[in-house]
């Protein structure tokens, strides 16, 4: 009987896998989906900011990675690779000055970033950018309630036309030029320039980088300068949905879609396994139940095996972060 | 099919008879049974792994080569266009 018990064992224990994830993976259908940090921003996916003048030490690049696993990193133009290891809740962080220090006279700088964690069969995805504004000004980028300076990085679904224009605005009236990706735009502009959707990003072309300029008829005003990424991902992918969340007593709770298999609120981390009972292919959801505290903001991270990944932050429980530059 | 049908019943039967006469055997064999399965889940899992890894190293050879010409294209153009202001 004994030995029944024991072998029943296992068998339940030596079927516990992590959930199947049926969607298909970010990277293979062309969706950046890395967390970044770097110049008060966080972003997921793609993230750009301006080099410094000065000081390049202070600033960081920062991946927070939640797992364990590798990374790469890599820049051909400006001469930057970097590849490691990191282990459970490690922030790789990587100083403007070790990623610029053999860019010569590159004046922008993309980094392709790979994140593989154990056990996982697909990679994370990411593009960090770094331009240099020289003597230029910045000009400012509108897209709805979207707005940025200097720089962005926005990721479309395939087959979302939103009929929203990007709109650049800077000073006076003057000359407007656009290069990028097969397209040269040089038109007058008066304190803006409004350009449809459609023209910047076409349907077949994956990633665009176009680069922007506005010179004003007034001499004595300085040119202004904008660096845009546009990225296009096949729907067939999907950022992981946001977890539904309720309060039952003075537990905070909050529950997973089934292809989730890690999920870090904070600094804990957890694990879904299925197999021996629990299907591994099933729609049951995942649920954590946490104590509540009304002053602690739940930084809620989530990854399927499968190679996708989202973020979403919550406050007296309320949704207070969700990432705007992925629209699908 | 039928026959094949036919064969299981009859080794069930066996193995029945035999716990009959001699109930470890079949704690025996079902510990057997246990040790097999558990050698096969472990070789799987190694497989899995071995694929993870082919996947992973496959996916390192991703560049950004045609993004970063493009990108180097377009700034030369615009900020020597700023610098000249026309």
């Amino acid at each position: 009987m004994k030995i029944l018990v024991f072998l029943f064992v296992l068998l339940v224990v030596s079927c516990q896998q992590l959930p199947i994830d049926r969607i298909d993976s970010a990277k293979e259908h062309g969706l950046f989906n890395i967390e970044l940090h770097s110049c008060n921003k966080t972003q997921i996916g793609m993230l750009g900011c301006i080099i410094p003048k000065e000081n390049l030490e202070n600033y960081y690049l920062e991946i927070p990675t939640g797992l364990t696993g590798s990374y790469l990193i890599r820049s051909n133009k400006c001469n930057f690779r970097k590849e490691g290891a990191f282990s459970n809740k490690e922030i790789v962080k990587i100083s403007y000055k070790e990623l610029l220090a053999n860019r010569g006279y590159a004046k922008e700088c993309l980094y392709d970033i790979k994140i593989f964690i154990d056990n996982y069969p697909k990679s994370f995805r990411g593009l960090f950018k770094l331009t240099d504004l020289e003597d230029f000004q910045p000009i400012e980028l509108e897209i709805n309630s979207f707005k940025a300076s200097t720089t962005a990085m926005l990721q479309y679904r395939t087959g979302l036309n939103p009929a929203t224009n990007f709109v650049f605005k800077y000073e006076e009236k003057g000359l407007f030029i656009l290069d990028g990706c097969g397209i040269h735009i040089e038109e007058d502009y008066n304190t803006k320039k409004e350009i449809n959707f459609k023209i910047l990003v076409p349907e077949f072309k994956k990633t665009c980088n176009f680069v922007v300029g506005m010179i004003p008829i007034n001499a004595e005003i300085p040119p202004g300068l904008f660096s845009l990424t546009v990225n296009r991902f096949n729907q067939r992918t999907q950022m992981i949905s946001k977890p539904r969340i309720w309060f039952k007593g003075s537990k905070f709770a909050l529950s997973f879609e089934h292809a989730v298999s890690h999920v870090l609120i904070n600094q804990k981390l957890y694990t879904f396994t299925c197999g021996g009972l629990i299907s591994c292919k099933g729609n049951k959801r995942h649920k954590i139940y946490l104590e509540y505290d009304p002053n602690m903001l739940y930084e809620v991270r989530m990854f399927t095996t499968n190679g996708r990944y989202n973020l979403f932050k919550y406050k007296k429980g309320a949704l207070v972060w969700k990432t705007n530059s992925i629209i699908y | 099919m039928e026959n094949q049908f036919d064969n299981l019943l009859k080794i069930i039967n066996s193995i029945l008879d035999i716990s009959k006469a001699n109930p470890m055997m079949l704690g025996v064999a079902i510990f057997m049974v246990g040790i097999g399965y558990g050698w096969l889940q472990y070789k799987y899992k190694k497989w899995q792994e071995e694929q993870i890894l082919i996947e992973q190293d496959h996916d390192r050879e991703d560049n950004i080569d045609e993004l970063e010409e493009e990108n180097q294209r377009s700034n030369e153009n615009v900020r020597d266009r700023l610098r000249r202001r026309r």
